[in-house]
């Protein structure tokens, strides 16, 4: 269960590097007893306990280059992705580094902040923390943006499973949220990512980030979930969040464990495929590539 | 349709992942720019793969390709 407000931090006028710095501090003494994601796990990550994450106080990362993968209007960006997530989804592209919180290399804040700056200074437009899932590292993603330049265009790649006490540390820190919205009922979060109250969780947070920063909303669709789970979310974003920018995506494939799921072993089709889309322009969802 | 091959592309500490379908479909993640580039030219008529690969001639508005 999260808390519906934010808790309040330190938003006097700082610049943004000075109050991620003081954010970040704040973040590092929250990690004794970790609410960080919805799971809200209280478990002591500074003496070395974990939670559903398996995270510790430590961080590493699996990638950190200039990429034109995500949306148009946000690329090139510098793209780096912490490991670890607090979610299991099955079908997870980068599986191997979502799921082990200490797979690929230790991170450091200032080092990759110099990558980022010297990225921007070669074309990049935008710097991305994303993860697994940035939010259970919140006290190195913050530090990390206290590193880089105040007029950095930041983006902040979740899964948006955050709780009301990670909102509150986010809050003026980054740009844009680019926030899954992956499942349109709680029984398929539940079956394909082990993840409970999943619809009401991201619904709060995905509010609070229009409210509070640019939101791009993606989907990926999923062989067999247009109708359990794109047209939920399509329906809920047109009444919720009318005009907010959607990208729905059709470039699934069958990773990690999805073949766990029969209906995850191959791609999405282009019948379902047309369908989506067909209703997406139906209820004048705000689709952008 | 059975997925045939999932293949990793690294260089000096870039990597990107794609998946070539049996119909000659291919799906690819984290795209560095070089990847892009070399995706656009095995697919001339790719239009948001050319437009991945020069994201200089990117129009303001950023329509969704038909």
């Amino acid at each position: 269960m999260i808390c519906a407000a934010p808790e309040k931090f330190s938003t006097h006028a700082q610049s943004r590097p000075a109050l991620a710095r003081e954010r970040a501090r704040s973040a590092r003494g929250l990690l004794a007893d970790c609410r960080l994601c919805a799971h809200n796990c209280g478990v002591n990550r500074l003496a070395g306990e974990t939670g559903l994450c398996h995270a510790g106080a430590d961080v590493h990362f699996f990638s950190a280059q200039t990429e034109v993968s995500d949306e148009l209007e946000l690329m090139p960006t510098f793209s780096v992705a912490l490991s670890g997530c607090d979610m299991r989804c099955d079908f997870c592209i980068t599986g191997k580094e979502s799921w082990n919180p200490r797979a690929g290399a230790g991170f450091s804040a200032v080092e990759i902040a110099a990558q980022a700056e010297a990225a921007l200074a070669n074309g990049a437009k935008s710097i991305m923390v994303l993860g697994g899932e940035p939010t259970i590292h919140l006290p190195a993603a913050l530090e990390f943006v206290a590193h880089l330049p105040a007029d950095a265009k930041l983006i902040w790649k979740t899964n948006a499973h955050g709780s009301a006490q990670a909102r509150g540390l986010l809050d003026g820190i980054f740009d844009v949220w680019l926030a899954d919205f992956k499942f349109g009922n709680d029984a398929c979060a539940q079956r394909l990512a082990k993840t409970p109250d999943y619809v009401r969780v991201v619904r709060v947070n995905l509010l609070w980030a229009n409210d509070h920063s640019e939101l791009i909303v993606r989907h990926l669709l999923m062989p067999g979930h247009v109708e359990c789970c794109w047209q939920p979310v399509a329906e809920w974003l047109a009444e919720n969040l009318p005009g907010v920018k959607v990208n729905l995506r059709s470039g699934f494939w069958p990773a990690w464990h999805a073949r766990r799921h029969g209906e995850l072993i191959n791609p999405i089709s282009m019948g379902e495929n047309e369908m989506a889309f067909r209703l997406a322009r139906e209820l004048g969802i705000n689709l952008i590539p | 349709m059975r997925t045939k091959i999932v293949m990793a592309a690294q260089t000096a500490n870039q990597h990107s992942e794609f998946l070539i379908l049996p119909g000659g479909k291919i799906l690819a993640h984290n795209i560095t720019p070089a990847m892009a580039k070399i995706l656009s030219e095995l697919d001339p008529d790719d239009e948001p793969m050319r437009r991945r690969a020069n994201p200089k001639i990117i129009s303001k508005d950023n329509e969704l390709p038909s």
